[in-house]
């Protein structure tokens, strides 16, 4: 299916003087695992709360699954596995009880999948939600968002807060249960190293714009650091583009750059350098010298 | 049914090498050291992507991969397993094989500066256990 799950063009929404999220466009492939990124207050939790129409947009359009965001809401939420930040369930409410209630809102709920569930993260069926800790109740609102098996499961910052065991149980769940199946995920996170190792796509907003849009594979092969050593003094400049950040000292250097290409050591050598060492960056290393530096 | 992590991986997402190289290397590694026979049953595509929390396309690649080198088969209906050690390449491409994995060896020796009669003591020196390990019967 070459079709894209998710269509946002020319985002923005204002709240009085100030955009959250300004001009927002991508997409999101079908089947996808996509890592939204971003630092808190950057827009992720806006644009994720757009797509389901709990908030309206000032400006641009918002599709999921080929449906508008606005128009067809009802007919997403019934397609669709949203995760919140913050779930928002009735606390009085036994797992078992919130279980049946979600049931009745989809028509593929699946409830083999559902008691599966439930076991395999050892949700206690019988006790009540305020009595869990915030880690169980995260797993009882995956559990929720899993089992009506969604082709597309929205995920805002679930696994904020979260011990490294439950992470690692959501992670899993959300592989076999929606990957697994074709399914597309749309995670907005913190959690670097989870989006390193699951994530095809990324995008990186910063201040309500998108900083970055690339597979991930292309990312850490683009946003890489050059050691480079000089046998005088360091130059003022270096005829590279792109670059991100400058550390110098007395005969080293360290570049940063956001569009690495192979020539570029052959480059630095004819400028003067003894020895030139590539260096591969950490999502969380290219995260933090994406959102910092540059223009 | 919980997918058994038989192979336990260790996988580094922050590593320069890919992660479904890691897992090609390591499934190799594991065959090569015997902890894993000819006809052993490996997990599925899909429990490997469970158990490690990584991407299933990952997966998927590293099992195209191994399969295409004849370390694992597919098996219709049943599985993937360790395929029989039938070598698929001629001497002359294991030969070739072989030489450029050592190359890169020799390189990183020269950066270290490690003298030539070092480098050969220290490789038959792992030669050899490595030889012993493989054929545990002989001396």
């Amino acid at each position: 299916m070459e079709t894209a799950a998710i269509v946002i063009e020319g985002f923005t929404k204002r709240y009085g003087a100030r955009d959250a999220v300004h001009d927002l466009s991508l997409e999101v492939p079908a089947g996808s695992i996509f890592g939204l990124l971003g630092r808190n207050g950057a827009g992720k939790s806006t644009t994720i709360k757009s797509l389901l129409n709990l908030v309206r947009p000032t400006a641009g359009r918002l599709q999921v699954l080929g449906l508008d965001s606005a128009a067809d809401s009802v007919a997403i939420r019934g397609r669709v596995g949203y995760l919140p930040e913050e779930p928002c369930y009735y606390p009085w409410m036994t797992v078992s009880e919130i279980v049946a209630f979600n049931a009745a809102f989809y028509d593929t709920w699946d409830a083999t999948l559902a008691a599966s569930l439930l076991e395999r993260l050892e949700l206690p069926r019988e006790r009540r939600l305020k009595e869990l800790s915030r880690g169980t109740q995260a797993k009882v609102g995956l559990a929720m968002a899993l089992a009506p098996r969604p082709e597309l499961l929205i995920l805002d910052d679930p696994t904020s807060g979260l011990d490294p065991v439950v992470r690692r149980e959501f992670l899993e769940a959300v592989i076999a249960n929606v990957q697994a199946e074709g399914g597309t995920v749309f995670f907005s996170t913190h959690m670097l190293h989870e989006m390193e190792r699951v994530a095809d796509e990324v995008a990186i907003l910063h201040e309500g714009r998108l900083r970055v849009r690339a597979s991930l594979e292309t990312l850490k092969k683009s946003t890489r650091q050059i050691r480079v050593v000089y046998p005088e003094t360091v130059p003022q400049t270096f005829p590279l583009s792109g670059l991100l950040r400058v550390d110098r000292n007395s005969h080293q250097a360290v570049l940063t750059v956001s569009a690495f290409d192979e020539s570029m050591p052959a480059t630095l050598r004819g400028h003067g350098a003894e020895s030139v060492e590539v260096i591969d960056l950490s999502l969380e290393e290219i995260f933090v010298e994406t959102v910092k530096g540059g223009a | 049914m919980r997918p058994e992590d038989a192979l336990h991986l260790r996988l580094d997402a922050t590593s320069a090498v890919p992660l479904y190289a890691q897992i090609v290397d390591q499934v190799r590694a594991l065959v090569a050291s015997r902890a894993l026979r000819r006809g052993d049953q490996l997990p599925s595509v899909r429990d490997l992507a469970a158990s490690t929390q990584v991407n299933r396309n990952t997966a998927a690649k590293a099992y195209q991969i191994l399969e295409s080198e004849g370390v694992i088969e597919t098996r219709q209906g049943h599985g993937c397993f360790v395929a029989d050690a039938v070598p698929r390449w001629s001497k002359e491409e294991r030969q070739r094989r072989i030489e450029r994995s050592l190359d890169r060896t020799l390189v990183e020796a020269f950066h270290l500066e490690i003298p030539f009669e070092e480098l050969v003591a220290i490789m038959e020196r792992r030669a050899r256990d490595f030889f012993k390990r493989q054929h545990p019967a002989r001396k």
